[in-house]
């Protein structure tokens, strides 16, 4: 068993040795796709995957990436960290990828950007956004397509800054780092902007809580006019559907992560009003040009539904990192990271990034807004959207030194 | 009773073939399987610790992850907390780990059966909320990344040459552990403790002496898979990893002190080559283990018997 086992392994293993060697021009250019296929993540981690696919689609229609085709090597995380930084040290060593992208869950994304640092292999992020890889995980291989955790946190402060009719606000979170860091960056900008808005103790919850009814109980205990609640996918839906029956809405306005993802499942369950929504590429609220129509219009025909924030995200990131690899006419590591830092990349989730290679860092915007239901579309989206530029939520180089420095 | 691991040249011709051959992989498969076998040996040794339990001391532990995350976190947060040397800090690894195994060994053993059982899984569960929620110690969910090289910065098939003779030693001193007289009476007590208990034995000693030895090497384990990683992560000490091990053990055959061996071999190929041939792997997964159960009650391990190629063994019915 064991004999034949090895023995067919190591037959595959030589084949794919070889098969590596030499790398002749017009070769395949290869990208480890790290992502959970299954497990938490697995219902965005697919739509991240379906745009990434889009983008080669097109980038193989136009000759690939520097004349060479471009190939998507899928692994399943399976939403665990040690299984991630397993395939993707596969990936490294056996299957000869020269870029890794597609993860999701924070713990996975530092598991393979420490990877992406021991192989010096372009680690592009576009759906993970824990800063934690921007500050004390960084390594100079790694790019964030996105606004990071803190980013998107310090965008919903300056959101809720300006509803000078809100005076007490209370933070919820998932209880693991996303959340926590959510909450805490959120309650710092917003205590700068407005000291006089009161913030309640947090109320946290178990990752993925479908019973959210003692939660919100406790969140509506202090009579807020509004709860930042730092929860996604399941948690949240079960958060707007049960919120609903304790009168939340009459009482509070919620602000929360909103993705397309999310409003298509809450669909005519999404209350009417009183529910603010961060964005991080709604399709419907984006700079609409030749590109996103085409985009969309290609999305709906392939997978047959309206592409969600993951999928936007998964499409440029390809993309970025495809106009890099040919700005530095190489798809070796240095050189494309070097054109990463050096380009100016036009999306379509926004135009005129640049990427600070202080922390690789892109200068993604953050989008809120508020519930909408719009009868061209057949689920709820968002009005009144509001863009906010990425370098404005930034940290500066020196506090995320001191930040770095803290955490040695 | 279970009985002492007996070497017959013929297991001997066969264990030698069986090392040369995975070094032999090792050294011409490419990294990439290199990989893959320092993970298999690892988790080898990790059910190698699990069996000695489970075959011998017949506990069945539902928390046995606790002291592969324990070893783990021992040694990483030895390197990154208190700046201890690399080389100390691989022994600190599984001295964490045993020193959990007594202090939740003590609690365990004062209950037999299934109440034994629950208490292990209740005691992984607080071991693994520690780790998962200590932002401050232990870097809570997203784990403790990129404090050093992976595998010591060793290349892939060095580092695993160094697990393969890791495993070797494990496996050696699990041997002679249990053909010592010790071995003997963790094996009595393991079948009757009662009995034991009159012929003068104290079984929970005795007891707390397998559960801490076993938490010893599951230490070990845990502290190459760090290595391995060059990271931590509170799944280490998850669920997940327990239920492995111990999927491993019942399929590797829980009357073999190679069931642990070569049940962490089968279940990782299958693991390995499942999500590569069918998008339902998960389900293909379950229905392959399912047929090893059903087909082979007492695992891989009894194959040969199986086949009419040995007499059956005495021991666990």
């Amino acid at each position: 068993m064991l004999a034949r086992n090895l023995i067919g392994a190591s037959a595959l293993a030589i084949a794919a040795a070889l098969a590596g060697s030499a790398h002749a021009e017009g070769k395949a250019l290869k990208v480890g796709y790290v992502t959970g296929l299954t497990g938490a993540c697995a219902p965005i981690s697919e739509d991240g995957l379906n745009g990434a696919k889009l983008a080669v689609k097109d980038l193989n229609a136009a000759g690939g990436i520097l004349g060479r085709p471009v190939e998507l090597v899928v692994r399943d995380s399976q939403t665990k960290p040690e299984e991630g930084g397993k395939q993707a040290r596969e990936l490294a060593a056996a299957e000869g990828i020269e870029m890794l992208t597609g993860v999701c869950s924070s713990a996975v994304l530092l598991a393979v950007n420490a990877v992406a640092a021991e192989f010096k292999i372009p680690h592009v992020a576009m759906i993970g956004s824990t800063q934690k890889a921007n500050i004390e995980a960084f390594n100079p291989y790694f790019v964030q397509t996105q606004a990071n955790a803190t980013m998107e946190a310090f965008a919903a402060a300056e959101y809720v800054a300006k509803k000078t009719d809100w005076k007490r606000i209370t933070p919820m979170g998932f209880d693991y780092e996303w959340g926590h860091t959510s909450v805490d960056a959120f309650t710092s900008r917003l205590k700068e902007l407005r000291p006089d808005i009161e913030i309640a103790a947090p109320v946290f919850t178990k990752v993925g809580e479908a019973n959210m009814g003692p939660y919100i109980t406790a969140a509506l205990a202090n009579q807020p006019d509004a709860i930042f609640a730092a929860v996604f996918g399941g948690g949240l839906v079960s958060l707007i559907k049960q919120g609903q029956s304790f009168g939340m809405f009459q009482k509070s306005n919620l602000v929360t992560l909103l993705t397309v993802d999310t409003l298509q499942s809450m669909g005519d369950a999404m209350p009417k009003e009183k529910v603010y929504g961060i964005g991080r590429a709604p399709f419907f609220a984006l700079d609409q040009g030749a590109e996103l129509s085409a985009f969309i219009e290609d999305y709906r025909a392939a997978y047959n539904e309206y592409p969600t924030d993951w999928a936007i995200n998964g499409y440029d990131a390809m993309m970025f990192y495809a106009q890099a690899a040919k700005a530095a006419g190489s798809a070796e590591a240095d050189p494309v990271m070097a054109a990463f830092a050096g380009s100016s990349f036009d999306g379509l989730k926004a135009k005129g990034l640049t990427m600070r290679p202080f922390d690789g860092q892109m200068n993604a915007p953050a989008y809120v807004g508020e519930v909408n239901f719009d009868p061209a579309y057949p689920f709820p989206t968002m009005k009144n959207v509001e863009k906010f530029d990425g370098a404005a939520l930034m940290f500066s180089e020196e506090t995320i030194q001191a930040m770095r420095d803290a955490a040695k | 009773m279970t009985a002492a691991v007996r070497m017959t040249p013929a297991r001997w011709t066969l264990l030698v073939l069986a090392l040369i051959g995975a070094e032999a992989a090792n050294r011409f498969g490419g990294a990439g399987l290199s990989l893959a076998l320092s993970e298999m040996l690892i988790l080898a040794l990790f059910a190698s610790s699990l069996n000695l339990l489970m075959t011998y001391g017949h506990m069945v532990s539902f928390g046995h992850a606790a002291y592969f995350g324990l070893g783990a976190y021992g040694f990483t947060l030895a390197v990154t907390r208190a700046g201890v040397p690399v080389e100390a800090a691989l022994v600190l690894g599984p001295l964490v780990a045993t020193l959990g195994g007594i202090v939740f060994g003590a609690l365990c053993v004062r209950l037999t059966e299934i109440y034994f059982a629950m208490l292990t899984l209740a005691c992984a569960q607080i071991t693994y909320t520690v780790l998962f929620q200590w932002y401050g110690f232990t870097g809570g969910d997203t784990g403790i990344t990129g404090f050093m090289p992976a595998r010591f910065g060793l290349s892939e098939a060095n580092f695993t040459s160094l697990v393969l003779a890791v495993l070797v030693v494990g496996l050696a001193i699990l041997a002679r552990i249990i053909n010592s007289p010790l071995g003997l009476s963790i094996r009595s007590v393991g079948q009757d403790r009662w009995r034991a208990e009159a012929l003068g034995l104290a079984p929970r000693r005795v007891q707390l002496t397998v559960f801490a030895i076993s938490a010893f090497f599951a230490g070990v384990a845990g502290t190459l898979y760090a290595v391995f990683q060059g990271a931590a992560f509170p799944d280490y000490a998850g669920l997940g990893f327990t239920l492995d091990a111990l999927i491993m053990v019942v399929i590797g055959g829980l009357r073999s002190f190679w069931g642990g061996v070569v049940g962490a071999i089968v279940f990782s190929q299958l693991r390995h080559w499942a999500p590569l041939v069918t998008n339902h792997w998960g389900l293909a997964l379950g229905l392959i283990l399912l047929a090893i159960v059903i087909l082979l009650p007492h695992g891989l391990t009894s194959l040969a018997e199986r086949l009419g190629l040995r007499q059956p063994r005495g021991g666990r019915q």
